[in-house]
This record gives structure tokens, C-alpha cells and sequence, in this order.
């Protein structure tokens, strides 16, 4: 990574971290809600954000598919069909401002994915189908609920479904932090692994790697990853997709320098469009899905045009 | 509701949802954003003694997040009369003005005895039906078990819809036709002339109705059905005095 690519990525994430803790409703800031407010919610985008981006990438890696994410999966249906379901139980329980419900359904889905990739006859290919489906059949509970009940309820799984990072407090932000930390420190291990799957998993098996294990361990992270940041977050769309492309792009497709970038994209992304959730129709609040999908995928569509204009 | 008890104290209030805007000073308070999206910060912000909040949208979340923060919250419930009176005798209690939150209710208990007794000497033998149209599109009612479905009973009729789990269903036409309503009350989203007449030109397609043929149906004026407070006779009265036009 050249010196040049590595200050433009700094640079973006301290402003990201700037910009976030400085925009806001409150005027002048005061120290209770800089520390209780402000702080934890800077601190869990840009951890959710990372970690949904590394989610992406490393899911990218094992199915060779630059249109993976870690919706992909269906683990994120999981985890928003956890919480909804939890809700209309009345057992919507609350820890460190997670929803207990999603983390039960992310690790319910996650679980499924688990076992079926146990099976050697399972190859990627049908393993990312069982992830679709699961992920259609999570989408189809859901709006079968949305169906059933009342108009209250329906706001609710639609705050699930768009986003909501107003419940960040700062032990929540320093546990999803600690996760991504163990998450980056696991990936950097196996970079090798990632950069040999680009090859196809027979290839990769040839070059030494134990792709049975590799698939079962990336299935695994991503998944609590991903379910983790739902239940604290809500469901995030486009930052596991796109971040990993922008990332390719700076520094190229070797995952030792991929890994860092991808991270610290991400969670720059989610702490501006957080920023802009927040200000934006202040003092009501945008979900920020919204922000990162409006905005992300104008701009993902003209980087791409843009790079087939310039290759011609 | 809030207000309306502490109606000598408007000084008391700091911060309101948007749209407040009854009584009229609330129009000037800050606002903390959509009673549904709120922001956690603007209420932190304003430094409130007190938070008054709702189970009928505010996002439960949010408001357990202001309890972690340290702000005392009261959270209402208006889904039925008990519960709207239990509510506006727990605002007295948390402002210290229980006496007065009691000589209001007292007041509003009168009105709606009188509404009732009205409503009464204009009934049959049988109950006529009616369906309380909450939403267009999709068409939502109100069905037992809610505020809207106790406030008909108020004046005398009965819910077209049957009773059932979903307390704001979303028949299909071929139900309600089933169900043949006499009168259809319907509380529009906005009141604009244009929804209103939306709304006409919508049940307009059905002449088999009964309500349509006798030309039964209301696009209810007063908000305070929707919005349930010290006001409630008010929509209460608008109800019963289309009945016995």
C-alpha cells in the first residue's frame, strides 16, 4: 500500500470521527452527551460499519463473488426475525442496548448454514443457495408478521429492517469493538487462505490450504459478526457489498492489506451516513439504511461506469 | 394530555413531539422530533425532570435509553377509557397535581355520561353497525379491543368487524360488503378537503353498501378520537350528533 493511499484512508477515518462527534442536535455540546450520547454512537458505526465490511469481504473471498454481503447468508433475516418474534412474545430483552431476540436468530441461522457446511457434498455454490433461501424464507416470516399485526408493531420491524443506531452505549460500542478486534486479528491469520480461494477451492486445497475448515470458520465469523451487529444495529445494507470493492480498488485484492482498509472503510461510511442520519431532518432521525443505500449506491453505480469508461 | 393538566403551568413543558399543536403553545416548544423517531439527544439535551412518553409508537428502545441515561420516564397508555383515565390520574400524580387531573377527568366522565344518554334515547332494539375506517391505502379498521371500537359503543353502535386477534385488521372489500356496515366513520390522516373527498369517492363504488345508500358516511373532523385526551368528548360528540342528524 503506498504511502498516499495510506494517509487518504487516515485521513478519512479521522474526519469520519470528527465529523461524527461534532454534528449533532445539541448546541452548545455539553459533556453528558458527548460522553453518553455522541461518544458510544461514533464508536458502534464505526464498528458495526467495519465489521459489516469485513463480513462482506471475507464472505466474498470463500464464494469468489463480488456480490456477496453478509445479507447473503440470511443471517441478518435471522437475526431481524429473532428480534421481531421476541418482541411479539413480549420477551424483547434488552443487554448493553442489544436485542437479545437477534442475537438468538442470527445464531439460530447461523447454526443451519453451520451444519450444511459440515457436509463435504455441500460445495459453495449450494452453500451460498441454502444462505439465499434462508434469507428469502427469514424476509417471508417477516413480512408475514408485518401482515398480521397491528401498525405499531409494523414500525418496529421496520426500524429493524432500516437501521437504528440510537441505542449505542458505550459498553455496547467497546463489547462490538473488542468482536471486531478478534474478528480482524482471526482474518489477518488467514489471509493466505482468503487470496488462494480467488483461485477456486481445488486450487486453493493445492496450495495447502484446509478449505473445509477455512469455509466452516468463515461461515461461523461472519455469521456472529454480522448477527451481532444486527442486534445492536438493526439491519445495515450496502457496507458489506460495496466497502470490499472500494478497498480492492485502493490497495488491490491481497487480503493481508485488504483486511486493514476494508475495515477502517467501512466504519468510516457508517460514521458519516450516521452523521447525516442524525442532521439531516434533525431533530427526527433518518434510519440510516436509508443513508447508505440513497446515497452509496449512486455513487458505487458511477465508480463503476466510470471505471469501464477509463479501461476503454 | 400532558398539557392540558398542567395547562397553568405551560412554563412546565420544554419539549414536545412534533406535530403537538394542541394546545397552540406547543407550537413553540422545541421539538424532539417524530413521537415514532425521536431523538435521544434532543431530549437530553433540553435536560427534562420528567419524560412523559407513550406505548401507542414511541419506540421502546429509545425509551428504555432514556431511563439508562438517568431521566425519569412516565410511559402512557391511551388504548382504552381505563387506561386513558388511569393515565391522565398518573400525569397529576408525577406534576404534583393530582387534584386538579382529578377534577378534570371528573369533568370529562360528566360530558361523556351525557354523551351516552343522548346516545341512548336514539337507539333500537337492534345495534346498528359501523365501520371505523383508520387507514385508506391500505384500508385499515379499528376493530374490538380498541379506543375507537369503546367509543362507538359510547354512542350506541357496534363494530362491523367481527372479534378477532389483529386489532387494526385489513379486510378485504369482500368482507366488509359482507358485513354490510350502516354506517362507516372514517378518520383521515391529514383532513385535507382532498382526502376527504378520496375517501367519499372511494366507499362511493359500492352502492350495495347500506352505508353508502343512505349516505352513512363520515370523514370524522375531530382529531380527538385519534389522539385520546381530556378532549375525547369532543370527537364523542361529533359521533353522536351524526347519528341522530
Amino acid at each position: 500500500m503506498n504511502k498516499k493511499v495510506f494517509f487518504l484512508i487516515l485521513t478519512l477515518a479521522l474526519f469520519s470521527i470528527a465529523l461524527g462527534l461534532s454534528v449533532g442536535v445539541a448546541h452548545p455540546l455539553d459533556e453528558e452527551i458527548f460522553l453518553q450520547i455522541r461518544l458510544p454512537r461514533v464508536l458502534l458505526s464505526f464498528s458495526v460499519g467495519g465489521g459489516l465490511a469485513l463480513s462482506g469481504l471475507v464472505l466474498q473471498a470463500l464464494f469468489s463473488n463480488p456480490l456477496c454481503d453478509p445479507y447473503t447468508l440470511g443471517v441478518s433475516s435471522g437475526a431481524a426475525l429473532g428480534a421481531v418474534v421476541a418482541g411479539f412474545l413480549g420477551l424483547d430483552l434488552v443487554w448493553l442496548g442489544g436485542s437479545i431476540g437477534a442475537a438468538l436468530g442470527a445464531i439460530a441461522f447461523t447454526f443451519v448454514l453451520f451444519m450444511f457446511s459440515l457436509r463435504s457434498s455441500v460445495n459453495q455454490v449450494s452453500l451460498l443457495l441454502v444462505g439465499v433461501m434462508l434469507g428469502f424464507l427469514g424476509s417471508g416470516m417477516l413480512a408475514l408478521w408485518m401482515a398480521v399485526s397491528d401498525s405499531s408493531g409494523m414500525y418496529g420491524v421496520l426500524q429493524w429492517f432500516l437501521g437504528d443506531l440510537s441505542r449505542a452505549q458505550r459498553s455496547t460500542a467497546f463489547l462490538h469493538l473488542g468482536a471486531l478486534l478478534a474478528a480482524v486479528f482471526w482474518a489477518l491469520r488467514r489471509a493466505r487462505g482468503f487470496d488462494a480461494f480467488a483461485f477456486g477451492e481445488e486450487r486453493a486445497r493445492a496450495l495447502g490450504i484446509s478449505t473445509l475448515s477455512l469455509k466452516r470458520e468463515i461461515i461461523l465469523f461472519s455469521s456472529l459478526l454480522t448477527g451481532m451487529s444486527v442486534s445492536f444495529s438493526g439491519m445495515i445494507g450496502f457496507v458489506g457489498l460495496v466497502v470490499p470493492y472500494f478497498a480492492r480498488r485502493l490497495v488491490g485484492s491481497l487480503h493481508g492489506k485488504l483486511i486493514p482498509v476494508t475495515v477502517i472503510l467501512g466504519g468510516s461510511l457508517l460514521v458519516i451516513s450516521d452523521a447525516l442520519s442524525r442532521t439531516l431532518i434533525a431533530p427526527s432521525e433518518l434510519p440510516i439504511g436509508v443513508i447508505t443505500s440513497l446515497f452509496g449506491a449512486p455513487a458505487f453505480i458511477f465508480i463503476i461506469l466510470r471505471g469501464r469508461q477509463e479501461s476503454r | 394530555m400532558v398539557a392540558s393538566i398542567t395547562s397553568d403551568h405551560p412554563e412546565w413543558i420544554v419539549g414536545v413531539s412534533e406535530l403537538s399543536d394542541d394546545p397552540k403553545f406547543l407550537e413553540e416548544k422545541t421539538s424532539v422530533g417524530s413521537f415514532q423517531n425521536f431523538s435521544v439527544e434532543s431530549v437530553l439535551f433540553l435536560k427534562p425532570t420528567i419524560v412523559f412518553a407513550t406505548m401507542d409508537g414511541n419506540p421502546k428502545a429509545r425509551v428504555l435509553r432514556l431511563r439508562e441515561l438517568g431521566i425519569p420516564v412516565v410511559v402512557l397508555s391511551t388504548n382504552t377509557y381505563d387506561e386513558l383515565r388511569r393515565s391522565i390520574l398518573l400525569i397529576g400524580q408525577a406534576l404534583g397535581q393530582f387534584d386538579s387531573a382529578r377534577k378534570k377527568l371528573a369533568g370529562l366522565d360528566d360530558k361523556i355520561e351525557s354523551i351516552k344518554k343522548i346516545s341512548a334515547s336514539r337507539a333500537k332494539n337492534v345495534k346498528e353497525v359501523a365501520l371505523l375506517q383508520v387507514g385508506s391505502d391500505p384500508l385499515v379498521v379499528a376493530g374490538p379491543g380498541t379506543f375507537l371500537d369503546e367509543s362507538l359503543q359510547l354512542v350506541g353502535l357496534k363494530n362491523a368487524v367481527p372479534s378477532q386477534k389483529i386489532k387494526y385488521p385489513r379486510p378485504s372489500m369482500e368482507a366488509i360488503l359482507q358485513w354490510d356496515p350502516s354506517w362507516i366513520f372514517a378518520f383521515p390522516s391529514t383532513g385535507s378537503q382532498g382526502e376527504r373527498e378520496k375517501i367519499l369517492q372511494f366507499w362511493n363504488r359500492y352502492p350495495s353498501l347500506q352505508a353508502v345508500r343512505k349516505k352513512h358516511i363520515h370523514v370524522v373532523r375531530s382529531k380527538y378520537l385519534s389522539r385520546p385526551s381530556l378532549r375525547v368528548s369532543e370527537g364523542l360528540r361529533e359521533l353522536s350528533e351524526e347519528l341522530l342528524k
